[in-house]
């Protein structure tokens, strides 16, 4: 009996979401190293001593002056749902802008930023998904 | 046990997707309906004359008969009900009672309903000829064709759905007379020509609502002027003039291209939605496969920057390709249909496999491939024709003179007469053969009149019936009464139910070609076995069928098929979405739940979770509701993969339903919220003065503003379920029930009157915040001279006390400064000193509490 136990434990801990723990605007390089290993790309940015560090699963660290000031993630389940985020994010002053003005054929991509959470996703106008996910420090 | 049951199972499993007993599908009695689609062919007999292009049966005749011939298709029960104008929808045949039904509303001037006499119209051709001012014209049929086609209005209104301006006939700040929102007779010639050009998954697309050209002469009002075409994922194509231009040749110019790429970007959408990112072109096998990456970073000002960039050895079918994965996949789709040789050239092999795979079924259309897959689409008419004349031509005593073929061309020896006799007959096929291609197929004149292509028709014709003649001869000369015998596999070749019964049953199998190939082998065998022919022939005879009904072809048919079919039946597809959406309103609704769910999805809008989960939970036996309701000739579904295939093509057509009434719902909810608030007159703000409980923040402005907006979203009795309550109310919050709220008398007299609860609030605050630094400080304590044994308890006793103790000064001035740079101590004008007595007043009790609690 206690072995079960002991197993589904060690089970739930192995399966359990990690949760990322990095804090934006204060993490540095070397501990986002001892949290997710070392990135497999680093490439330069055009932001003033900044560069981003690229890793599995096309999740990018922004750094500027060796501190992780924004991380990039794909969403994952409900997470693509724009409702999903407008639901999480109903409470909060959010602010929606236009991130890109392209000569293409398709409609453009906006922002929706909630600075208290820290939280920023990024949506094609007239669509449900989520394309990605910036995470940065909360104000 | 239970590897019995498996092997139980899989027997099962095997049976019913192999077996000929399988139940009889509803796609063999719709298709029976239609077998003889053939307008154009017809048309080929009243000309008499060869050398005839598409362009020259642009007629009422011939476009009037295709339109008998697709209704006949689509006709359906029941009818849409209701009227429009004078029409009782119900006695007009099914699909212009659905037209007009969808669209009825969208027609004309929409300045002006009456602008044109419809009344002396009976059908969807004239109402569009008046709108086009004319009479019995092609216009009007060109744009129904349109409709019966690809599903969508090709509009002839004066409204851009995305325009600036609400009022119809307004764009780009000018008004503009009506004519210019029309297609010219050449543009609808083109248009007409690629509605033969594409098929599935161009002309299946099921969010796809309209396409629409602006105002001639103008460009577009949200776009550069660099673009001519804009496709929304919201259901339209915009296009500006440029995306119609033509050359003189009119089977060549930009449209054709322009609009494919369009279309082209609505398969990007509508796949993407089954792959949960919003483009297909978006997925990781494409961007690998086309070349590009993201590169994205947030500026300086913390706007999120997003570029797609790509490898530098990519290949591109043209520069505009290069721009993003999205453009690279239509221009790559829209270019290998238009500009067949040029994409061949610029496409990576494997780029270009996947195009011809996943969105032309594995066709292709480089000019000399285009005339090879003629001549295998019309193989079972060349066999036949071929039959007959080797079995005239060894009957054949004397012919004129023919140096169509040599002796040599052939494995068997000829007499003359029969070379000469097979020559003529050769040459009339190949003759009459490109004829008929001119002037059925759109690419007929461009293909054979392109200047690389001259002899290549007849070269590869006389390739190609070198090789049946030559065996037929041997044949007949092993068996002279095998042609007669194998006459009826021919005839049975073009029954075209066997094969589409092996792909139903065989849909859904871990190899569907491989299951479909089998079957089709099978039958093929047990007919060629029948004819009691040496093994040799059999197998080629089965080859032959096996080849003629392709996977790819018959996939390609059935597809285009069933989209039709779910066409036909939308009456009773609506109805099943408006039960559902009737019985997901009635429930009790909150926003608490997370939503959840991806079968119906709102774009960019909103919807309350409890009425976003029922839909979503429920969809999926709604539909399965609708496709066993679906009926031909009051047969229903049989065949259990049947009912797979159309529940997945009833789906989208269910849910585009079930968002048009969600749209709908929504434009009625944001009518009655402006109607509550024309009406309120200022009770709302009263109510909100009316108690403080509300205000969490007396000093902040912006944070009062917020606290007001969040109070009155309680009081509003409207309590939206499309919308989230900022959407509709904020901005009438701000500029009216809010604005200036802390300044209002009384708010002024219940801040006078709270003044001595706000310092005591202010001293406790001051406890917490000295709490925290303390306790920051007591743990920096520890780390440098830890408790972790007995021994270092005692050893830095001292050390950790000093620690702190030295400290101790530090924090209460940092602490006392930043809570007199408190808004509210400013405020009410709280003084340092009576702060600073507090702190020395509570000084020693705190350093024992840390040191209790961190230290021992």
């Amino acid at each position: 009996m206690k072995q079960t136990m002991y197993l589904a434990l060690l089970l739930l801990a192995a399966c359990g979401v990690k949760h990322s723990s990095v804090d934006y605007g204060k993490t540095k390089v070397s501990d986002l190293v001892a949290m997710k290993g070392h990135p497999v790309e680093e490439k330069p940015i055009p932001v003033k001593d900044g560069k981003m560090l690229i890793f599995d699963n096309n999740e990018k660290f922004q750094v500027k002056d060796d501190i992780v000031t924004h991380g990039f993630k794909e969403p994952k389940g409900d997470e693509r749902s724009l409702l999903y985020w407008k639901h999480k994010l109903k409470d909060c002053d959010t602010v929606t802008k236009k991130i890109a003005v392209t000569d293409g054929h398709i409609a453009p991509e906006y922002e929706l930023k909630c600075s208290a959470e820290g939280v920023t996703v990024i949506y094609t106008e007239g669509s449900e998904f989520v394309s990605r996910i910036i995470e940065h420090d909360k104000k | 046990m239970i590897r019995n049951s498996t092997l139980f199972l899989s027997f099962i499993f095997l049976f019913s997707a192999c077996s000929e007993r399988s139940p009889k599908t509803l796609i063999s009695h719709f298709e029976k309906k239609s077998e003889t689609d053939k307008v154009l062919e017809r048309a080929i007999a009243n000309l008499g004359e060869g050398g005839k292009c598409l362009i020259d049966i642009f007629n009422v005749d011939t476009l009037e008969s295709e339109v008998k011939e697709l209704e006949q298709k689509l006709e359906s029960s029941p009818k849409s009900v209701g009227t429009w104008k004078h029409l009782d929808l119900s006695t007009l045949p099914s699909p212009q009672s659905h037209f007009l039904k969808k669209y009825g509303k969208d027609l004309g001037d929409l300045n002006n309903p009456d602008a044109f006499d419809y009344s002396s119209c009976r059908d969807v051709p004239c109402i569009y000829n008046k709108i086009y001012g004319k009479e019995k014209d092609v216009a009007g049929y060109v744009h129904y064709l349109w409709y019966l086609r690809f599903g969508h209005m090709l509009a002839a209104d004066n409204k851009i759905p995305v325009q600036k301006s609400k009022n119809p006939g307004e764009y780009q700040d000018k008004t503009h007379s009506f004519d210019k929102y029309l297609f010219s007779h050449k543009e609808l010639y083109a248009l007409w020509r690629l509605s033969h050009m594409l098929k599935a998954p161009h002309t299946t697309l099921n969010y796809l609502k309209e396409v629409q050209k602006i105002p001639r002469g103008e460009n577009f009002e949200t776009a550069s002027a660099a673009a001519c075409g804009l496709a929304y994922s919201s259901g339209y194509i915009l296009l500006t003039d440029d995306c119609l231009s033509l050359s003189s040749d009119q089977d060549m110019g930009f449209l054709y291209q322009a609009i494919t790429h369009e279309l082209s970007h609505h398969i990007d959408f509508e796949s993407g939605r089954g792959s949960k990112k919003i483009y297909r072109s978006h997925k990781d096998d494409y961007l690998e496969l086309a070349g590009f990456f993201m590169e994205e970073y947030v500026d300086k000002d913390g706007k999120a920057q997003r570029r797609w960039a790509h490898k530098k050895d990519i290949k591109l079918v043209s520069q505009y390709a290069g721009t993003a994965p999205e453009e690279n996949f239509a221009e790559s789709i829209a270019f290998f249909r238009v500009e067949g040789d040029i994409t061949k050239k610029n496409l990576t092999n494997e780029h270009y496999d996947f195009v011809s795979k996943e969105f032309y079924f594995s066709q292709s259309f480089e000019r000399e491939r285009i005339f090879k897959s003629w001549i295998e689409e019309y193989q079972p008419d060349i066999l036949q024709k071929s039959f007959k004349a080797v079995i005239d031509c060894s009957k054949e005593k004397s012919s004129p003179k023919s140096v169509y073929f040599s002796p040599k061309d052939f494995s068997n020896p000829l007499l003359p007469q029969m070379l000469n006799c097979l020559g003529e007959r050769a040459l009339e096929m190949t003759q009459e053969l490109k004829n008929k291609t001119m002037l059925y197929k759109p690419d007929g004149c461009r293909a054979h009149n392109h200047h690389s292509m001259e002899g290549k028709w007849n070269a590869f014709m006389k390739e190609a019936l070198i090789k049946i003649f030559d065996k037929y001869v041997e044949d007949l000369k092993k068996d002279p009464a095998y042609l007669g015998r194998i006459k009826s596999f021919y005839d049975d070749l073009s029954d075209k139910t066997p094969a589409r019964e092996a792909y139903v049953n065989c849909y859904g199998e871990s190899d569907e070609p491989k299951c479909f190939s089998d079957l089709i082998r099978k039958r093929a065998t047990e007919k060629a076995l029948a004819l009691n022919l040496p093994d040799d022939q059999t197998n080629e005879l089965i080859d032959m069928y096996a080849s003629y009904h392709s996977y790819e072809t018959v996939k390609d048919e059935l597809k285009k098929s069933y989209h039709d079919l779910v066409k036909s039946q939308i009456e009773g597809i609506r109805s099943e979405a408006k039960t559902l959406w009737k019985s997901c309103e009635g429930i009790s609704h909150n926003d608490s739940e997370t939503p959840s769910g991806s079968v119906f999805q709102i774009a960019d809008g909103y919807m309350v979770s409890s009425f976003y989960n029922c839909l979503n939970s429920e969809a999926p036996s709604s539909i399965k509701n609708a496709v066993r309701g679906i009926s031909v000739n009051q047969m229903k579904v049989q065949n259990a993969k049947e009912e797979l295939i159309l529940f997945n093509e009833v789906k989208p057509a269910f849910l585009s339903l079930l968002t048009d009434i969600y749209k709908m719902e929504r434009e009625k909810e944001e009518k009655s919220a402006a109607d509550l608030l024309s009406k309120e007159q200022g009770q709302l703000r009263s109510d909100i003065l009316s108690s403080f409980h509300w205000v969490k923040n007396v000093v902040d402005n912006q944070q009062i503003m917020s606290d007001c907006k969040k109070r009155a979203y309680e009081l509003i009795k409207l309590k939206p379920l499309f919308h989230l309550p900022k959407t509709l109310f904020s901005d009438y919050l701000e500029k009216n029930t809010c604005l200036n709220i802390s300044t209002s008398k009384e708010f002024t007299s219940w801040l006078e009157g709270s003044k001595g609860q706000f310092s005591e609030k202010i001293t406790s605050g001051l406890d917490e915040k000295m709490l925290i630094a303390g306790t920051n400080q007591a743990k920096a304590c520890v780390k440098e001279f830890p408790v972790d044994s007995a021994v270092n308890k005692i050893r830095f006793r001292k050390e950790r006390e000093a620690c702190l103790m030295n400290k101790w000064s530090d924090l209460e001035n940092s602490t006392l400064s930043e809570v007199l740079n408190d808004p509210l101590v400013i405020k009410f004008q709280v003084s340092s000193v009576e702060l600073k007595s507090k702190l020395e007043l509570n000084r020693r009790r705190l350093q024992l509490r840390l040191m209790k609690e961190y230290f021992n």
